[in-house]
């Protein structure tokens, strides 16, 4: 296969592609985001990322004011392999940064 | 199916996908991991521990199903039902 | 293909499975299957007081479909060799599509001539 080929989008999956060994965002179903260093896919986009930063959004009811307070939970994952149907978007590493 | 072989004639602990705890014996399974169970009962976890509710036999659909685990009968007499206080397990939300 | 000979790799490996009803089990990778439904042996359910639901099992089958993460022995990932075969599978797979909507153009040139 020839060199132009590999570098251009075509279909949607040749973006992932060209983000391979770079850190991407990840927006997951339940208000979950992820951001780390892509390192595989496949076409169901089930994805292995390391350094991961995963953030759950939280939102909290205040029992006295019934305001809702947003909460972020923050964690860091070495090594993670992700289930590709819970994924919603992909953003490559330029619109993170 | 190939990994659930192991299971078959097996008393095993299904949890569903909505949640429920369900024992029996593994009498059959096929590749989209539908379950046949029988001698079954539900474990009802509760604030006021365990309920279990016998069921007789159960065909669980693949996509119902969550885990399955392999009984340890002797871990399992060890258990003490009244006393195991929990919430229910929370169902599968994809 | 790619992850199931990926899990292959690491068989014998301990492993935690994040499932879609917030339940983490810990255990040894004993075997993987083409749907990515997990075997474990040794298993340990994080929080266990909360969630006491697995005291008495040893051994424990997932189903692939309600795994949401599994967290991996970082150590035991070679990086290079992923990213290698995600490229090679993500050309394949393009050859595939692509002989595939041929397919359907003839087809349907088939149908149009009747």
């Amino acid at each position: 296969m020839d060199r132009k080929e590999e570098g251009t989008v075509e279909e949607p999956l040749d973006l992932i592609r060209l983000s391979l060994d770079e850190r991407i965002f990840v927006k997951m179903r339940q208000d979950r985001e992820l951001r780390g260093k892509l390192h595989a896919y496949d076409q169901h986009l089930n994805m292995i990322l390391s350094d991961v930063e995963e953030t759950i959004k939280v939102v909290e009811k205040d029992e006295e004011t019934d305001e809702e307070i947003i909460r972020n939970i923050k964690r860091n994952i070495k090594m993670l392999f992700i289930r590709g149907d819970g994924v919603i978007l992909i953003s490559p590493p330029l619109r993170t940064s | 199916m190939a990994l659930l072989e192991p299971f078959l004639k097996k008393k095993v602990l299904v949890l569903t996908a909505d949640g429920r705890n369900i024992i029996g014996i593994l009498r059959g399974t096929d590749q989209t991991t539908n379950v046949i169970l029988e001698k079954c009962e539900e474990r009802v976890f509760s604030d006021e521990g365990i309920e279990v509710i016998p069921l007789g036999v159960h065909l669980i659909k693949g996509d119902d199903v969550a885990v399955i685990g392999e009984v340890d009968e002797e871990l399992d007499r060890n258990l003490n039902l009244k006393e195991t206080i929990a919430e229910p397990l929370k169902p599968i939300v994809h | 293909m790619l992850f199931f000979s990926f899990y292959k790799t690491l068989v014998g490996k301990e492993i935690t499975v994040e499932l879609k009803n917030d339940l983490s089990i810990t255990g040894l990778l004993q075997s993987v299957d083409q749907f990515l439904n997990i075997k474990l042996k040794d298993i340990k359910v994080n929080e266990e007081e909360k969630y006491p639901y697995m005291i008495s099992v040893k051994n424990c089958f997932i189903r692939g479909s309600v795994v949401r993460y599994v967290h991996l022995p970082a150590d035991d990932v070679d990086v290079e060799t992923l990213q290698d075969h995600s490229r090679l599978e993500a050309r394949e797979q393009k050859k595939q599509n692509k002989q595939h909507i041929e397919q359907q153009k003839q087809q349907q040139t088939q149908t149009t001539a009747q």
